[in-house]
């Protein structure tokens, strides 16, 4: 049934678990933070004893690290704290090793902790794909890119952006005395789990440190402040679009129906092909003749 | 590729494990849900001063762009629960 939602959740005095799945060997320890029950897809906080070391290998699926607190060797590599890696399936990680210890997010997208010891890369891999930046340094601030957008005050960092479905993987921060006085629900996932500080969110009260959401499309959160301040890591798994409103009450289903009520308004022409007088139009990228496989499960044409 | 997986064939550790983390992960959901559930009488009293804000300083419609909300524009409590986790 895929992921719940799950939000709030406070990871911060949960006892970590000792990895046992194959592969990751001894001194990894983890506690799940959300996860899908068909797939084992998950993200997970992780913690590497000082000493763990891992030798080189892949993951059958598409797996995100952030570095929360310590470092970790990677081949000549150091991931320092605020470290982002994303590697595509079957791309082989040199040998990995924690001397002093370390803390992370490690999100699997697509099925449970992985990991094959290979040197080489799978045929499948796509190695040009992998970003491996540090979030913290490496990249700027910037104010949300969207329209209508957050508020000023909530700064964005980009760390990686798909494409095909404007999925993205992102630092986000509410500057001290942040406020948005405004309901938000999206048309995709949304996901996020706070490096440090403290948010508040109208639903579901103050998440601190080490708190964590998955919240499935259309979910009202919202109005948010921010007394101190906050540094978060957030995903989606496609475009992020801000249907804002001030009605608390509203269902899920209530609020899909606004925003493909708004879809109509806003991409008129676009709603007409699809939703044609005798069915529906497909949608046929050029580009990416085959990308609909996975968008269009109907059996009809 | 589609999802950015490669296919393969879970080892019966991965579906035990799946299995043992999704029961945990349900005793989570109950418990988060009973949190929020206790939240209910705290979130009323945000709920007011959420609209007087709104009425006064405004309403968000985009970054700094605000606009204040009539009281004829205020919604009504609708009849049924008020479910903030789903
Ligand atoms: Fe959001």
């Amino acid at each position: 049934m895929g992921r719940p939602h799950i939000e709030p959740y406070v990871e911060t005095d949960v006892p970590f678990r000792r990895m046992t799945l194959p592969g990751f060997g001894k001194g990894m320890h983890y506690k799940v933070l959300s996860l899908d029950s068909d797939t084992g897809a998950c993200s997970l906080v992780v913690k590497f004893e000082s000493g763990y070391s891992l030798p080189p290998g892949m993951s059958y699926t598409e797996m995100e690290l952030y570095v929360v607190e310590g470092s970790l060797q990677v081949g000549d590599k150091t991931f320092e704290t605020g470290h982002y890696l994303w590697l595509p399936p079957g791309v082989s990680l040199p040998a990995l090793s924690s001397p002093n210890g370390a803390r992370c997010l490690m999100f699997y997208n697509y099925g449970e902790p992985s990991f094959v010891e290979s040197d080489e890369d799978h045929p499948r891999a796509e190695r040009h794909k992998m970003v491996s930046v540090n979030a913290l340094e490496d990249i700027v601030w910037g104010p949300a890119n969207v329209s209508p957008s957050v508020a000023p005050g909530c700064f964005v960092k980009v760390l990686k952006f798909d494409p095909l479905t404007h999925g993205f993987t992102f630092m986000y921060c509410m500057t001290p005395n942040f406020w948005q006085d405004n309901i938000s629900y999206h048309d995709c996932m949304e996901e996020g789990y706070h490096v440090w500080g403290t948010s508040w969110m109208m639903q579901f009260g103050y998440l601190p440190t080490g708190g964590y959401f998955w919240r499935p499309p259309w979910i009202n959160h919202g109005a948010f402040q921010s007394t101190y301040g906050c540094l978060a890591i957030g995903r989606t798994d496609s475009q992020l679009h801000n249907y804002f409103h001030f009605n608390p009450w509203t269902t899920p289903e209530e609020n899909q129906e606004r925003a493909a009520a708004q879809l109509y308004r806003q991409k008129r022409n676009l709603y007409e092909w699809v939703r044609a007088q005798d069915g529906h139009n497909h949608p046929h990228d050029f580009e990416h003749p085959h990308y609909r496989d996975h968008v269009h499960h109907d059996d009809h044409d | 590729m589609a999802k950015n997986l490669i296919e393969y064939e879970k080892s019966a550790e991965a579906k035990q494990w799946i299995s043992d983390e999704s029961a945990e992960q349900e005793k989570r959901y109950q418990q988060i849900v009973q949190d929020m559930d206790d939240l209910s009488d705290e979130r009323d009293v945000w709920v007011e001063k959420f609209f007087h804000r709104i009425q006064t300083r405004g309403f968000n419609v985009h970054y700094d762009n605000r606009r204040q909300i009539p009281d004829d524009e205020l919604p009504t409590r609708p009849d049924r629960p008020f479910k903030v986790v789903f």
